[in-house]
């Protein structure tokens, strides 16, 4: 019986995870392009303003990412709280200093 | 005296075994429990959320499952003994494998959503991330492990080698769970893991926490069948007669031994905590075991079971097929039945029926004892033609101890006959 549901489970799986990969390559995108990143300029002071945890920019390697609704649905709740705890202490030195800086994290 | 409303000590004992039957699925939903509790997502979408607590069902039974292969003395007493923790050992690992494979089928169902092209990238191994690489990792050694688990024509040796790359799967998912993001949970859980594994491998595979014996006879009792006596080396296990041990038997003068732990019923035990074991040739390791002789190391894990602990003062039938006569014959050697007992003893042919000689002059000796003894020929028997009448059968219990396929037989015919599910009582040695 166990041996069965053992069988008869990972072939399912697998015929699951084929037919996803066959239909990625087949799948045409209805409004492909619109999701797209475009391509500008963002200097450290326009990213500097994005630096609260509902409005989270982030600099990854040369490329400004939107993090705000990603950053709620991170597993890691350490990682989630470490980055918003982090926004929170730069805010707040930031606004005794008259200097700004820049979030970046690769 | 005691009153009216005291209890007896066969209702404490009751009780007893009723809140030991309690203790394995309180441990298992506590291990699965308390994760989810730990890191259950929250404002998550439906299929995130979704995948992301079956992924902790899962670990939390991978945790039951590496508890449950822990072969200790005490622990099995409290879970209600060895083969209801194989069992669940066995029952917690598939019930793992189903829902860690629904893991990355959900988490695609939530990138489904937005697009098919997403949902293959979340779960795509072609993609550049760890996380997902190790956990495709665990998934593949998890799938591999449990293949060669249900492949039983593979050597013992072998089969429990590759019955090791689980283990290695379920530390490989724990990395997987750590590189998603470092909580109190996932560290917690990846510790208990790998204390769980390097328990196992030092207690029991190691042999760590067993104790030295020495062979000290061997007698012939049947075709491919040896009697062993074994004396203590040092401080001895405390065992009942009808109780199992598990031995590694190594090196002696002229013998080299597998070292693999096998389980033996102890069918005497004699002064100085000396104990016999009978040994049928039923793979490669026991066939080299017929030729044991005095002076062989041996390291004894145990003793296991409750086989024929507890038996209530009702007449009673006793089944034993060929090697299963040895708990029935511990019993009728350490001391004289108070039951009426009837034992139907199988075997294949009067070459292989063990101590029957002995057995005819217990029969002769104990007015309790009724004995027949079947010849059958290979094959399983025709049990409705063995087995007593429905009238005869109603008041009495029934110990079954024989090869998996008998017992199964046994068992059938005997709840279409009217006997109680919790009047049958049999033990497998199905450890693998």
């Amino acid at each position: 019986m166990t041996r069965k549901l053992f069988i008869f489970s990972t072939i399912a799986f697998w015929i699951a995870v084929a037919g996803l990969g066959t239909t990625s390559v087949w799948w045409l995108p209805a409004g492909q392009g619109a999701a797209q990143a475009k391509e500008q300029t963002i200097s450290p002071a326009d990213l500097a303003k994005h630096r609260s945890p509902e409005n989270c920019w982030m600099a990854i390697r040369g490329a400004v990412y939107d993090l705000s609704t990603y950053l709620p649905e991170h597993p890691s709740r350490w990682y989630k709280d470490a980055i918003i705890y982090e926004l929170h202490i730069k805010a707040f030195f930031d606004s005794r200093t008259t200097t700004a800086s820049v979030t970046s994290r690769a | 005296m005691p009153s009216v409303n005291s209890p007896s000590p066969e209702s404490n004992r009751s009780t007893m075994n009723r809140l030991r039957f309690l203790w394995l699925p309180i441990v298992v939903s506590f291990l699965v429990g308390a994760p989810v509790f730990w890191a259950f997502p929250e404002g998550l979408r439906f299929w995130r959320a979704t995948a992301i607590v079956l992924g902790w069902v899962g670990c939390g039974l991978l945790l039951a499952s590496l508890l449950l292969m822990v072969r200790e003395v005490r622990l099995a007493i409290w879970l209600g003994g060895l083969e209801r923790m194989t069992l669940w050992h066995h029952r917690s690992g598939v019930a793992a494998y189903l829902l860690l494979l629904l893991h990355p089928l959900t988490l695609a169902a939530d990138g489904w959503q937005e697009s098919p092209l997403l949902a293959w990238q979340v779960i795509s191994p072609f993609s550049a991330n760890w996380p997902v690489w190790v956990g495709w990792g665990a998934l593949l050694l998890l799938m591999l492990g449990l293949s060669t688990t249900f492949a039983r024509h593979l050597p013992y040796g072998s089969w429990r080698w590759l019955h090791g790359l689980l283990g290695i799967g379920v530390i490989v998912g724990f990395v997987h769970v750590l590189l998603l993001g470092i909580s109190m949970a996932a560290l917690l859980a990846t510790l208990a893991a790998v204390l769980l594994l390097v328990w196992r491998l030092i207690r029991v595979d190691a042999g760590c926490a067993a104790k030295p014996y020495i062979v000290n006879s061997v007698h012939p009792v049947a075709q491919s069948m040896v009697e062993i006596s074994l004396r203590p080396l040092a401080t001895p296990i405390v065992a009942r007669a009808g109780q199992f041990i598990m031995v590694a038997f190594f090196h002696g003068p002229h013998y080299r031994g597998c070292g693999e732990y096998h389980p033996f019923t102890i069918c005497a035990t004699g002064p100085g905590a000396e104990f016999s074991i009978g040994i049928k040739a039923l793979g490669d390791c026991t066939q080299q075991m017929q030729r044991l002789e005095a002076g062989v190391a041996a390291r004894v894990q145990g003793p296991f079971g409750e086989f024929l602990a507890e038996r209530p003062a009702t007449p009673q039938i006793w089944v034993a097929g060929g090697i299963g006569i040895t708990p029935f014959l511990a019993i009728l050697r350490s001391e004289p039945l108070s039951q009426p007992t009837r034992l139907l003893y199988l075997f294949r042919s009067t070459a292989d029926a063990a101590f029957l000689d002995e057995l005819q002059a217990l029969a002769e000796r104990d007015a309790h004892l009724i004995l027949e003894a079947l010849p059958t020929g290979a094959g399983i028997p025709n049990v409705e033609k063995l087995l007593p009448a429905s009238d005869l059968l109603s008041g009495k219990e029934c110990y079954l101890c024989g090869p998996p396929a008998l017992i199964e037989s046994l068992s059938r015919v005997l709840k279409d006959r009217g006997v109680g599910e919790q009047n049958i009582h049999f033990e497998s040695f199905d450890f693998r």
